[in-house]
Formats: structure tokens, sequence, C-alpha cells
């Protein structure tokens, strides 16, 4: 064979919950299930020899429901005889007894073309493509040692191909305080290229020799990792190892900074956004409000977002919004010997004492009783 | 605010009626009935009521006879700018022009809203403070809780349309709106955002904690159900040794079964080859033998055998017979013929011995057959010799030709031997058959299976000394045996025991309610934060509440810091010093006063007490603070939009002095608002101001 293919997945997390996104989430887990079924088309149709999932391909190691396994299963033994599929359980579906993967082992092994590493089993030979798959399985949700270290090629296979789950020591920033980071130095000679999860953005660690890259997750997991929704298409060849990003994803995030400044109502908003950030109906929009909006505004971002949610697949407020613009000499014309002069003047003051959550929410409460004096409800 | 004009059609008294008031002083003089209160009530029906209203106090303006009909126009002065308001009774239509305009610029409702908004004061405020009959006076001091408040929220008023009263009573909605279900019980459907959103983080946590509680359980399970697979496959692999090392000792046991099977199964092997050969070897013998046997005999039959064997006796009792002369088969064949004549001679005699003549016909007849044999014998003898030697002749022939010519003696001794010889062949063959389950030529095959046979048997005998060898090692005792026995029987229970447990624990999992915890964490997440933005939203609300309530503690203070020197001067302007002091509380407008310490010297009358309510004072002097409190009132009520005061024969009960004092005070207070007095007495023509007689 001149030219050995493989497509590098990992993090896809099948059955995960999204918090940040809501009553979307369950649309969001379909996307996760549509995506991976992308990538076993890309890998059938592209006549890849290989699927490599570096870890996480479940989001449960116990509690993954028969629906999402049968439907994992199903799909990558649809990959076809000719595309293997190897899989490493990551830090959520580790291989423990009872484990999904200890389970339902030879449900996964039944179509000859799935084979999971475990933590005693670390190495899969696929002899006809001279390809030997390494890994160490985690057994818990921590990697205990360096998920590198121990690892040798199989000198009579032509390509060796190591795959980890785990953070590299240098390139990966808060690491949880109980995990063990990777360390590249003890990656054994000998490796054609080192398949990454668990970072949930593409990331290349090194360019050669081996190279050394994160696929990221096919489809977004987390509000805070942008560079989701890609696998690494790798070829193996005697001219070296080449890699491409090939994009997956359905759904993106996208961040946007907006200025209210003179925003004086909600509508208003609603335009001004749309008018910057286009409708999709597969983006997931964060938008950090800034600018100060006059105390006469009608503006209730919140309405405004929920209103945005039918534009956009959802729509997040990111900050602590805009500021209210507060006119002190038109707030100051009521006589101070009124009950409303009073009030102004006690609540400037209240405010002017206070910072950050008990201003704004000072901040808003004189917005409001600013408008109830004049006759208008804006409290809803 | 001043009144410029009223005109009245059809109302009250009035069939149709124009007044000009001036923006200061205005005394309406008229007797009795002559309309004071048809133009006071007017003027109220004009700020307050509504054309279309259909209410008994606003029917009852109608005038007498008019069938209800009745139309108001009023001038205003709002700030700085002049409105006509007509209300049209009749033809329930309202509408607002602004000075110098002939198109309305507020009609219907809109009337109602705007002077809504520029008439600080209610009605019922207004009649309490501004336009009051006499006999209504002291309400002022009524002590009424919510009046204060209500004068209080006309003094709060800092941007003028919504009363603090009002912004708090809205505040306090919103929040009552928001905790709906939390302070008091309510129905679900009825319960604030609060209080669902509670209920729902509440509920979901709940949730999240039998999911997660479920979760912890089911990976349980499935660790048990996994720990149960594993002693199953080591138990598995346990008994399989154990069962095997049964086995084997059972079947060295067995061996001694074994070893005679095999060695019996050898034997009669052997034994069947060697007599099939035996008798293979007595066949060929025979066979052997048999080849002296002319060809001819070995094609005959038993019964061709048994011919020959009669052509012989044949062809030697013909030649006998030929050799003597006559043909014994002849003398044979007719000797019935003398044995009858005999019979019947020996008949005649008896017959005649008898005397029977009838027998005597018996002797005659014997004596013919014998006649009769006598002659046929003579010519047949001859006959008979002739055939004789023609098949002697035949017989010798066939002899000749399948014995070679061999002699007659000695070809029946052939044939015999041959038969003899056949004899035994069949014989030997029978025995092969029964030996051989088959022909000669058939068993020649036979012998060389069975050879094979027998050297497989020996092959066996060999592999069976080997596993013998083998096997030595699974001699067990008696009680090695039982051990055995007892540890297999006690491993196959305790893999029925956990295989019992695992279906168990296979059932629960099964029956393990499975909850979608993805989804209740976006719930719960959902929920929080709305209860978050609900909690918010309170603390926001709650946030004005105590600034609005601080506020109006502060602007109570206010109140009772202004009204009482305002009041206090006022009453000590028109009682010439007697009181100078009012003590007035600022919620419930209760009224106390105090006398001028110099104006009881002077007097020389007893100390009066303290304080005293108006109540305890003279008609006279009850009018008179109750008319110093409203002044002042109106006064401190005038902060955005200056009141006017209408003012019903107010000095009645006053003495001469006090009038005087009191209608300089109303002259002076007249400067700023604008004030109507309606009287009947005409002593007031020079009070000043604009005189207006009905």
């Amino acid at each position: 064979m001149d030219t050995l293919r493989m497509l590098h997945t990992a993090d896809v997390h099948i059955g995960a919950p999204f918090k940040f996104l809501g009553t979307k989430g369950n649309e969001q887990r379909l996307a996760l299930r549509e995506a991976l079924a992308r990538m076993v088309g890309i890998a059938r149709e592209g006549r890849y020899h290989v699927l490599a999932i570096a870890g996480d391909l479940f989001d449960s190691a116990f509690d993954s429901t028969e629906t999402d396994v049968s439907f994992v299963i199903g799909l990558l033994h649809d990959a076809g005889e000719r595309c293997h599929v190897v899989i490493l359980p990551g830090s959520h579906d580790y291989y423990a007894p009872g484990s999904i993967y200890e389970r339902e082992m030879k449900r996964f092994e039944a179509g000859g073309n799935v084979h999971i590493l475990t933590p005693e089993k670390r190495v899969i030979e696929i002899p006809h493509i001279s390809l030997a798959v390494h890994g160490k399985a985690l057994s818990s949700n921590v990697a205990a040692d360096s998920a590198l270290a121990g690892l040798a090629p199989v000198g009579h296979n032509r390509w060796n191909v190591c795959l980890a789950h785990c953070s590299v020591a240098g390139f990966s920033a808060d690491l949880d305080g109980a995990e063990t980071s990777a360390r590249l130095e003890d990656l054994a000679e000998g490796f054609d290229y080192v398949a990454l999860g668990h970072w949930h953005s593409y990331r290349i660690i090194r360019e050669q020799a081996p190279p050394v890259l994160y696929s990221g997750s096919p489809e977004i997991v987390a509000r805070d990792q942008q560079g989701a929704g890609f696998a690494v298409s790798v070829s193996l060849s005697d001219e070296g190892v080449a890699f491409e990003r090939v994009s997956v994803g359905k759904r993106r995030i996208g961040r946007h900074s907006l200025d209210c400044t003179g925003v004086q109502s909600t509508e208003e908003f609603v335009k001004k956004v749309l008018a910057a950030v286009p409708a999709d109906p597969d983006l997931i929009l964060e938008l950090s409000l800034g600018g100060l909006i006059g105390i006469e505004s009608a503006l209730d971002p919140e309405r405004g977002s929920a209103e945005l949610e039918r534009r956009y697949f959802s729509v997040r407020l990111a900050g602590k919004g805009p500021s209210r613009e507060i006119s002190r000499e038109e707030l100051l014309a009521a006589p101070e010997d009124t009950v409303a002069g009073t009030f102004v003047r006690r609540m400037l003051k209240r405010i002017e004492e206070s910072e950050g959550e008990e201003r704004a929410l000072r901040e808003e409460a004189l917005q409001l009783a600013f408008q109830l004096f004049k006759g208008r409800d804006l409290i809803g | 605010m001043w009144i410029e004009r009223v005109a009245l059609e059809n109302v009250l008294l009035f069939k149709e009626t124009s007044v000009d008031l001036a923006p200061g002083l205005n005394v309406v003089l008229s007797p009795n009935e002559g309309g004071k209160s048809s133009l006071f009530r007017g003027i109220m029906a004009g700020l307050y009521m509504g054309a279309a209203s259909r209410k008994s106090d606003v029917l009852a303006l109608a005038r007498w006879g008019s069938d209800g009909l009745f139309k108001i126009e009023l001038d205003l002065r709002l700030g700085d700018c002049s409105y006509r308001l007509v209300r049209d009774f009749g033809a329930k239509e309202q509408a607002m022009f602004r000075s110098g305009e002939r198109k309305e610029f507020r009609k219907g409702k809109g009337v109602d809203e705007f002077l809504s908004e520029r008439l600080p004061l209610d009605q019922n405020l207004f009649l309490r403070v501004c336009g009051v009959r006499h006999e209504e006076l002291p309400l002022i001091g009524g002590g009424e809780p919510a009046f204060g408040e209500r004068i209080e929220e006309i003094l709060g008023g800092g941007w003028g349309n919504a009363t603090p009263e009002k912004v708090r009573q809205t505040v306090e909605s919103k929040k009552r709106e928001l905790r709906r279900g939390i302070d008091h019980p309510a129905n679900e459907a009825n319960r604030g955002a609060l209080k669902r959103f509670m209920d729902e983080v509440e509920r979901l946590e709940g949730d999240a904690g039998r999911a997660s509680a479920l979760a912890s359980r089911r990976e349980g399970l499935l660790k048990e159900i996994s720990g149960f697979d594993s002693r199953l496959r080591l138990l598995d692999v346990g008994l399989d040794v154990q069962r095997t090392k049964k086995e084997k000792a059972w079947e060295y046991r067995e061996l001694g079964k074994k070893e005679r099977f095999l060695r019996e199964k050898a034997e009669a092997v052997r034994k069947r080859f060697r007599r099939i050969d035996e008798l293979l070897k007595v066949w060929d013998e025979l066979a052997a033998e048999g080849k002296r046997f002319p060809g001819v005999l070995a094609s005959e039959t038993e019964a061709g055998l048994d011919e020959l064997r009669n052509d012989l006796v044949r062809e030697k009792l013909l030649a006998q017979e030929l050799l003597e002369g006559g043909s014994s088969g002849g003398r044979k064949a007719q000797l019935w013929r003398p044995v009858l004549a005999a019979v019947l001679a020996l008949a005649g005699i008896a017959g005649a011995i008898l005397w029977k003549p009838i027998a005597l016909v018996l002797p005659a007849a014997g004596l013919a057959f014998a006649a009769w044999h006598l002659a046929a014998r003579r010519g047949g003898i001859k006959a008979a010799s002739s055939k004789k030697r023609d098949e002697l002749e035949k017989l010798r022939e066939r002899r000749a030709e399948w014995s070679s010519d061999r002699p007659i003696e000695e070809a029946a001794s052939l044939v015999a031997e041959y038969a003899s010889w056949r004899e035994k062949a069949k014989e030997i063959e029978t025995r092969i058959e029964e030996a051989a389950g088959g022909r000669p030529s058939e068993a020649r095959a036979l012998l060389e299976t069975l050879d094979a046979e027998y050297g497989a048997a020996a092959l066996d005998m060999r592999v069976f000394e080997e596993s013998r060898a083998e096997l030595e090692q699974f001699d067990l005792g008696g009680d090695e045996s039982l051990m055995l026995d007892r540890a297999i029987d006690a491993g196959e229970r305790e893999r029925e025991r956990i295989a019992v447990d695992r279906v168990s624990k296979d059932r629960e999992l099964a029956a393990l309610e499975r909850m979608d915890v993805a989804e209740i964490a976006e719930r719960l997440e959902c929920a929080k934060e709305g209860l978050q933005s609900a909690e918010r939203k309170v603390l926001v609300l709650e946030e004005i509440l105590a600034t609005l309530d601080e506020a109006r503690r502060r602007m109570s203070g206010f109140l009772a810091e202004r009204l009482p020197p305002l009041a206090g001067a006022h009453i000590c302007r028109i009682t010439g010093g007697r009181y100078d002091t009012l003590f007035i509380d600022p919620m419930t407008m209760k009224i106390e006063v105090e006398p001028a310490a110099e104006a009881l010297e002077s007097a020389g009358s007893s100390p009066a007490p303290a304080r005293v309510e108006p109540e305890a004072l003279s008609q006279g002097a009850r009018d008179q603070i109750y008319l110093a409190v409203r002044l002042a009132l109106v006064e401190l009520m005038s902060r955005g939009e200056r009141q006017p005061i209408f003012l019903d024969d107010p000095f009645v009960h006053f003495d001469p002095a006090r009038r005087e004092r009191a209608v300089d005070l109303m002259r002076d207070f007249a400067r700023t608002h604008q004030v109507v007095i309606f009287t009947c007495d005409p002593g007031y023509r020079d009070a000043g101001g604009c005189l207006i007689e009905l």
C-alpha cells in the first residue's frame, strides 16, 4: 500500500448535556449524532482506511442511552469492511467494569471493523494495511499517568499511530487540578502520527516528526471553544505524513460586541443585532453589550435576546450589558422637597456607594422607578 | 390652574349662563337658591365628570324639565396655556381646544386623560381641600388615615404624572405578582414567576437528584453485573479444569474395560481371519481335486446327476436282460392276466363247492384269460427285445460321450465320487459364506479387510497404552475423587447462585427508570436562570420600595415640618394672635391647637391645656382653624400648578373682627391663587376682587 488514509477525530461526546443552550440542548445532541454520521460518511466515501477516535466518543461511561449506543454501533459498522474504526476510551467514556465499552465490546466488535483499545490491550494491529494503533485507554475519568509513556511502535508494521486522550504539558491551559498532562518527551521514537483528544478545539501541537494534533470536537460541545467542528484527514506515505483539517460541524459560535449607545427600544436593539450579524439558524451567538443607554430607553436586552433566538440557533448575553446613562439634570429636575425628588437623590447616592451587580441592580431600580413616576411601566 | 370662565346650559337652576372669573379674588353673591351651589357643582362637573357618564350624581345636574340634556364649558388656565373644555352631557361628547383654535386637540376619553395628567388633585381631594362647602369644612381635620397620605402623594409628585403612592402600589403589585404563592397559598395557575421558578427548580433539582441517584445505581448495577460476569468466567474456567480432571479419572477407571474391549475386538478379528483362511484353504484343495472330474459333470445339476446315475443303472439292467434273453419288464407288465385267471379259477372252484351253478362261469372266464395271456406273451417278447437293444445302445453312446468312454462301472464310480466331492464343496462354501458373509471370492477381499482391522486394533492398543500412561496421573483415590466431586458440586452451586444474582441485578437494571439527565440538566439551568432573573427583579422592586419608603418618610417629615407653621401663621392672623401653633399629624391630618401664651396672659384667663382639638373650641374658632389648614395645604400643593380654592360662606360663624382679618387674608391669598367665595351676605360686596352677582 502506497498511502494509508486516516480520519482523526475525538471528543464527540454523544449524549452530552448542553446547559448553555437551555432548551435547545436536545437539538445540539442530535447535531452531535449528525456530525458523527458525516464523519463516517466521509470515511466511507473518501475510502479512508482508518477512522481513529481519540477518546470521549460518548459523554458518559455508564449512562449513555441504548438509543445512542445502538446508533453509534450501527453507524460505525456502516463505515464498511474497508474502513477500520479504532476507539480509545477517554476521560468521559473510560473503560471500567460495567462501562459501555466493557459491556458492549462484543456488539462493537461484531462488525469486524471496530476495534477498542483497553487498559490491557494497548495496541491494535491491522495486518493487511500494516498498521498498528497504540493507545492507553483510561480506566477512570482522570488520567493516572502520562498517556504517551510506555507506548512503543511495533517494528513489523509499516505504520504506527498513537492515540491519546490527554492534555499536553506546555500546550494545554486550565487543566483540571487532578489531571496529569502528557509530556511529548515521553513519546517513543518510531511513531508516524499522534492523534490527540480531550481538547475540544483543533490545534496543532507539533507539525512533524511526528505530527501531534488535537482534532477538536466535530461539533460544538462547549461555548468557550470556538475551534470545534473539524476532523483531521491524515495521509501516511513514503513521502511523509500530510494532514489537513476537514470541516464536519454544523453549528458555530459567533461572538459579537454591540454598542447599544442611543438604542431606545428592544425592537431597535434587535434590528441593530441583525444588521451586524446576519441571521443564521446554525449560529450560537454570544453578544457582549456595551455603551450607554439613556434613562428613558425602553431597551430590555433579555427580551431582545428572546426575540433573536428565532433568528439564530441560540443567543446568549455575555457580560453585564449596556450601562444606563443617567442624566443628572433631568433626574434632579424633580424638586428636592418632593417624594420623587427625594427618591432620586437617595437612589443616586446609593448607586454611587455600590459597585458591580449591586450597582447595576440599583441603576435598574432607578430607571424603572423613574419611568413609573413618568407614568410608564417598564417592569413587565 | 385657574378658571377663566364657566358657561352652563340646563344645569340645575341655570337654563343658560356664563360667568367670567378673575384669576385672583372672586365673590359670587347670590341669595339662597340663587345659583351658588349650581355654579359650584357645574364647575366640579366640568373639571371631573365625563360627558358619557351616566352616574346618578351627574344626571342629577340636569336642570329640572330639561330631559337631561345639559352642557358645561370651562375656560381653564393650565400653566402658560389656556384651554376650553366642552362637555356636552346630552350628546355624550366632550372636547378640549387650545385657546384660539377651533379644532379640538383632545376629545372623548382623551379629554379625561389630559385632565388626569394635568390636574394633580382628584375630585375627592379637590372637594376636601380646594372646593368645600361650609358644612364640610371640618372634614379637613377628620383624622382619616388615607387623607394625609393622599395629600402627601400630591406633595411627592416630582414629575407630576404618577404619585408616589401610585408608584408604590404598582411596584408592590408587581412584587406581589412575582411572589404570588410564596407569602400566601395560590393555585398553581395563579402562582407568580418567582414561585413558579422556585417550584420548577425544586422539582428539577429533585429530578436531577433522582436521575443522579439512578445513574449511580445504574453504574453500581453495571459494575456488579460485570463483577458477576468476571466471577462466572473464573468459575467456569475452574469448573472446566475440575470436570476435565473428573472425566480423565473416569476414563482412567474405565481403561480396564476399554483394554478388554480392544483385546476382544482384536481377538475376534484374528479368529475370524484364521477361520476364513482355513476354509479358503480347504476350498482351494477341493477346487484342485475337482479338476479331475469331467467338465460335463460340473455343469450338471443335481437332477442331471441323478439322471446320469439312472442311465447307468438302466444301462446295466438292460444289458443284463438282453444277456438273459427276455424282458423282465414285459413279464411284469402282463402279470395281471394270469393272476386274474387264477382268481377266476379259484372263484369257480369255490362256487362248485358251494353249489352255485352260476359260479361255473367264473372258471371258464379264467381259462379264457389264461389262453389270451399265453398268446399275447409269445408275440410281445419278440418286440421287447428289439426296443431294449435300441435303448441300451443310446445309453452306451451317452455314457461314452460324458465319461470319455469309461466303462460303466468306472463311470458309475466317477459319478458317485463327483457327487461326494460336490457335496463336500457345497458344505465348505456354506461355511465360508457363514464366516465371511460372502462367496469365497469375496471372502478373500474380506481377509484383507480383516487384516487391516487387525492392524488398526493393534494400533488402538498402542494408543491405549500411551493414553494409559498419560492418564496415570488421574488415578485418583477414593477420597480425592470424592473431594473433586464435592468441589465441582460446590463450584456449580456457586455458579448457579452467582447466575441467579446476576439475573436479579439484570432485572433490576432493566426495571430501573431511565431519566433524561441531559435534558433535566438543561431545563434546570433554564429554570435557575429564570429564578435568578425573577429574584433579581424582586430585589430591584424591593430596592425601589425601600428607597421610596425612605423618601416618603422623609417627605412625611417635610409635611409635618411645613404644614403646621404655615397653617399656624394663618390662624394666628385670623384670630389676631389668639392661636399661633397648630399640631398636625401629617398622615391622618389630625389637628390640635395651642393658644398663644401671650394671648392667654392678656386675657387674664387661666392657662389652657397645652393642646386642644378643634372640637373643644367654638364653631367659629373651629372654622378658622380648618380654613387656616386648608389655605396652607393649597399653598403646599401648588408647587407645580397653583390650585384655586372655592369657599362656601366660610366666615358665617366668624366675629366681625376675625371676619375682617380673614377677608384680608383671602385678599392676600388671592394674589397667588384664584379664590372664589360663594356668599349670600351682601356685606361682601366691598370685599374687593371681582364681584359676581347671580
